[in-house]
Parts: C-alpha cells; structure tokens; sequence
C-alpha cells in the first residue's frame, strides 16, 4: 500500500508598514532571504541556494549537528515583480519526505503603497506517515511543531 | 485517520455540526435544527464525522446523541497548526526585517528590486 495522504489548504496574511518592493525584495534577494527564512536556534545552513526566476529552484538545507536535518527544494512558476510568487516546494526532515506542496503569495500595495498586504496560501499533499516516520527518527520525543519547525 | 479527519473538515457544514458539538453532546435532531436539511443528511455527516474519528455517537432508547472525540479532532489539527504556525513565525520575522529604518544592505551596489 503506498502511504495515506492528507490534502489541506491554508492562509496566512500579514500588513506590513513597506512598499511591495520591498517585501518583494525580501523573497527575491539571497541575502535578505537568509535573514528571515531559516530554521530554528541551533540550526545552521548546509545548502543555501536561491535562483529566483521562473524555472529556477532554491535549495535551503541544514541541521542541527548531531540532531535532525532539513530540507526545502523549491521552483519558482510564476514570478510577477512586487505582486505575485508562486512555487512548488518538497520538505524533508533527516530525509525523511513530510509534503509537497504548492505556495501562492500574493502582494497588494496599501495606503498608495505605503504599505503592502500580503497573503500566503499553501496547498499541499501532507504524508501523514513521512510524520510519523520523522518523529519516530526522534525517538518521539520530538513535537510536531519543531518537527515542523526543524524543515525550516 | 488524519487524512479521513481532513477529509471530514473539508465540508463546510461538518464543520458547523463540529462547531455546535463543542458546546456540548447533542442529538440528531438538535443537529438538524440550524440547517435546512433532512434528518438523513445529517446522519450522513455524523456518519462521515464518526468514521474519521471526531465524533463518537451513543444511541440510547430513540435517541442518538453525538459527542467530539478529544483525541481524533487534536490529531487533525496538530499536523496543519504546525505548518500554519512555521508559517506565521516566518513572516513574523519578515516583519521585524521589514521593520528595520532602511534596507540593510551588504551589497550597497544594489538593491534587487528597488525602482524609484
């Protein structure tokens, strides 16, 4: 029998007091990204690449030594300057496959673009047993939201 | 179980038959009350609900009253809270990022995306 999947969707807004630009910028420059989308304390980078353009992929990738691993690998479908990102990405936790889903963030300028709302939809195919396989590798002591917390 | 749980959650008026149950065991025919449908669809909803482990129903004379199963709704949405609250930490600290005076720049040749 291949493993049980769960389909599920959800989103996640925020207003943040900045041009689209540069919430924009945030997703689209390495080094800024670096500063924002990592994993836990005690994580550090293994593979960090990000080849933002529609076709490219990212890679972020690390560990807490001696602990657990991560993985996020990501392509870039729709990319539309300070309005729109779409990408498909897998996760991983110590190799272990947890979702592969889809992330749909969409900016909108508020306040004559003194300000941008934006929104985050995921979509995913969620391995209930890839879960349950990852909490096992830590020795179940483990909660789901730093298993969670640990691809990132 | 948890992608029957989802599965269950995905109907808007499961979700509301749940939403009462938090209040407290009720009857079918309680169930039925807020919802202009038969007694028989709502019994398919329990019966949907039942077998993804959110509600147990107890059947007693004539009368079957439901109830939540602690265990089965927590399962279901630990796994999405999780991934909704990595999410939320993750543009939490965007915002701190995006809270900063200007732009920190290591690069100050260049700014990605800035087009004024």
């Amino acid at each position: 029998m291949s493993e049980p999947i769960t389909h599920a969707s959800f989103s996640v807004e925020r207003t943040y007091p900045v041009p689209p630009a540069r919430v924009f910028a945030a997703f689209a420059d390495p080094d800024l990204k670096a500063q924002w989308f990592h994993g836990p304390d005690g994580w550090t980078a293994t593979t960090r690449t990000l080849d933002f353009r529609e076709g490219g992929h990212e890679v972020a990738a690390g560990e807490v030594p001696g602990e657990w691993s991560s993985r996020f690998e990501a392509t870039y479908h729709v990319i539309e300057t300070d309005a729109q990102i779409v990408y498909s990405y897998v996760m991983y936790h110590s190799d272990v496959r947890l979702s592969v889903s889809v992330a749909t963030l969409e900016l909108e300028p508020l306040d004559g673009g003194a300000a941008t709302r934006l929104v985050m939809t995921e979509q995913g195919a969620y391995f209930a047993d890839g879960e349950a396989q990852a909490k096992d590798r830590e020795t179940g002591t483990i909660g789901l939201l730093e298993l969670v917390a640990g691809v990132l | 179980m948890l992608d029957h749980a989802f599965q269950a959650l995905s109907d808007p008026t499961r979700r509301a038959v749940l939403e009462r149950l938090c209040a407290g065991p009720a009857s079918v025919s309680e169930l039925a009350e807020p919802f202009a449908m038969t007694l028989a669809a709502v019994v398919q909803h329990v019966q949907v609900l039942e077998a993804a482990g959110l509600v147990r129903t107890q059947k007693i004379g004539r009368v079957r009253t439901v109830q939540i199963d602690p265990a089965g709704l927590r399962a279901a949405e630990a796994w999405l809270s999780a991934r909704r609250i990595l999410w939320e930490q993750h543009l939490d600290r965007l915002g701190d990022l995006l809270a900063e005076p200007s732009p920190p720049s290591p690069t100050p040749a260049s700014p990605p995306t800035e087009k004024e």
